[in-house]
């Protein structure tokens, strides 16, 4: 047998069950209600056997409006009302309430009457609007950090993305869902798609994520530096069933990036130019004294022209002292490039350090000072010779300058190979550098020189050359005089092309 | 008796040069590259001029010319583009060029030499520093 439920049976489940019962006269256009919702609107059922005028003036202005726009919807003939309502409670209190209708029809088939009851949905709402906050909260961080998002389901191959997607990828959201991959893929710079679809690729076979960063090319020709995060989240069993990550906006610091390169460059380069500068007095030296000589032997030809072996002998000197100013303009020439770029190639270090000498002997020679070599290895080094020519160079003549109130006057360049290592030491003659100096040898415009003398970027500048060579500058001070150690890594990272 | 040109330079060539550019009867060349001898020289027997290259090995011309005696007058010549010696030349040459200036130099001495036979080649006046051949 079916159990039936009587009315008050029904009445106690709809009590237990939170939910109000209501009746609605169509004709009549009277609302009844049950106890249960009396209750509800916190009422007397004595003080209102007629209800609709309290109801009204419990519901909002636009909830009032939303449930005769329904109520208009059923006079015209539709067979359910559904409305939700904030109202306002007698206690001051405000909850919402989805209301729910079935329209019952006379025997002429014309809406008599409305069965209804009532869902307290306050809860459901606060947490929608928490929802709805959260979401809003969300997007504002991402378009504050300029970070989009997506999810891609791959079992049901379902894309989604967050508004600020949209916006780094300049796609509007009006765009249908179907069409978005493909707009997407439109954007990716062409010389970074492959990478982007191999990362993609592996995190869906393997679930590895991967951090990119690529280019978007946009309608306009403009250019978009972009970061993509790609994370995987797996099913129970172990494999991926999402795709998931961030797309990071970062053009402008893409752009600061190359302009601080730049600058870098061209710092690296007015420091090439200025050293070269300070040596001009001691390389034009050395062009003037063969100069002299090639003077003198002329001026000796042409006053003895007459003596075949005169001629003979002047040529050769003449000869050598060419190949004298040939040679220290070849190391100019060693020391110049029309560009500021960096050329990495390998190079023996020996071979630049002589390109080094030959700059730097004239001004050794011009202050009395000698400098000595100790090569015990030729290693290679994948370089940038300029710029190593450079870090020593700047050693070199550092040093010459810290030994002009010696006695003694010197400068060694030592090369050896360390466990693995290429050392490249320069020691003088010099007092040593105080506790003092030594922790500002490498800060930018430090200097113990006279202003005129030097800039204070020498050591910074060099220092720069050799973190980009993955090589090292540091004093060491476990020798009796001043020793500056530069240390390349060794291994094939260093020495093999 | 001849007029005696005193060079120092530590270029072997460049000596060797000056030597047989302005050695003849009546001019006696001594060419030295090191200093102490150039110094001692000039000490021992005073040339008429002494012409100092700038950069030397030991010390530089500049410190060359205070160790000399002060009487004899000094030519400074130098490769570099800026010298300021703290010594009073009576010149400065630059090299190269500066052969003509020296030839100049012996030339003007000699004809002060013939024009007053007999007495002190060089004037013992002290000029001032940069001029080029005394008044």
């Amino acid at each position: 047998m079916i159990p039936q439920i009587s009315s008050q049976e029904f009445r106690e489940l709809a009590e237990l069950l939170d939910i109000g019962l209501w009746k609605y006269n169509l004709v009549e256009r009277r609302l009844e209600w049950d106890t249960s919702i009396y209750k509800r609107y916190e009422v007397d059922p004595t003080a209102f056997p007629s209800p609709g005028d309290f109801w009204r003036m419990c519901l909002t202005q636009e909830s009032l409006a939303r449930a005769e726009r329904e109520m208009a919807r059923v006079y015209a003939g539709a067979l359910e009302y559904e409305a939700t309502y904030e109202i306002r409670l007698p206690s001051g209190q405000i909850r919402h309430v989805l209301a729910r209708a079935t329209v019952i029809r006379d025997d002429k088939n014309r809406p008599s009457h409305m069965y209804g009851l009532n869902l307290d949905v306050t809860e459901h709402t606060r947490i929608e609007q928490e929802n709805a906050k959260v979401v809003a909260q969300m997007q504002e961080a991402q378009a504050i950090a300029r970070v989009g998002s997506w999810t891609f389901d791959l079992a049901t191959q379902e894309l989604a993305w967050s508004n600020e997607l949209h916006k780094i990828y300049e796609i509007s959201e009006e765009e249908p869902k179907t069409k978005l991959y493909q707009l997407y893929r439109s954007r990716v710079h062409p010389e970074d798609q492959a990478r982007l679809d191999e990362c993609v690729r592996r995190a869906t076979e393997t679930g590895e994520g991967y951090v990119l960063d690529y280019r978007l090319t946009l309608g306009d020709g403009r250019i978009k530096h972009v970061q993509g995060i790609g994370r995987v989240t797996f099913d129970e069993n172990g494999k991926p069933a999402r795709l998931g990550g961030t797309c990071r906006d970062r053009t402008q610091e893409a752009e600061l990036q190359q302009l601080l390169d730049l600058e870098r460059a061209k710092s690296v380069q007015r420091a090439r130019m200025s050293s070269l500068g300070e040596l001009s007095a001691g390389i034009a030296h050395e062009i003037n004294n063969p100069l002299a000589v090639i003077d003198g032997s002329v001026e000796l030809l042409l006053r003895r022209s007459g003596d075949a072996r005169n001629v003979e002998e002047r040529a050769e000197t003449i000869r050598g002292a060419s190949q004298r100013i040939a040679k220290i303009v070849r190391g100019l020439k060693s020391f110049s490039r029309p560009h500021d770029e960096t050329v990495f190639a390998s190079h023996a270090l020996t071979a630049i350090l002589q390109d080094a000498l030959v700059l730097v002997e004239p001004k050794a020679k011009g202050r009395n000072t000698r400098i000595l070599t100790d090569v015990k290895s030729d290693p290679r080094l994948y370089c940038d010779r300029l710029q190593v020519q450079q870090v020593l160079i700047n050693l070199i003549s550092n040093s010459i300058d810290a030994v002009q109130d010696r006695a003694e006057k010197w400068v060694k360049v030592a090369i050896s190979d360390e466990s693995g290592a290429t050392v490249v030491r320069v020691i003088d003659s010099g007092p040593g550098i105080s506790a003092e100096v030594r922790g500002k040898l490498f800060t930018p415009f430090f200097s113990t020189k006279r202003i005129d003398e030097g800039s204070g970027l020498g050591l910074t500048i060099s220092k720069g050359i050799l973190d980009a060579h993955g090589a090292t500058i540091g004093l060491n001070t476990s020798f009796n005089y001043t020793c500056f150690e530069v240390r390349f890594r060794g291994g094939a990272a260093s020495h093999g092309v | 008796m001849a007029f005696k040109v005193l060079y120092l330079d530590d270029e072997p060539v460049l000596c060797e040069l000056f030597a047989e550019l302005f050695s003849s009867a009546e001019v006696e060349v001594n060419v030295y590259t090191d200093a102490r001898k150039a110094i001692d020289a000039a000490r021992t027997s005073p040339p008429d001029i002494a012409v100092l290259d700038y950069r030397l090995e030991e010390m530089n011309g500049d410190r060359v010319a205070q160790l000399m005696p002060a009487r004899i007058p000094k030519y400074l010549v130098t490769g570099d583009i800026l010298v300021s010696p703290e010594y009073p030349f009576r010149g400065i040459f630059s090299k190269p060029g500066h052969l003509r200036e020296i030839e100049n130099l012996i030339e003007e001495g000699l004809k002060r030499k013939s024009a007053a036979p007999g007495t002190e080649s060089s004037p013992n006046l002290q000029t001032t520093p940069g001029l080029g051949s005394p008044a």
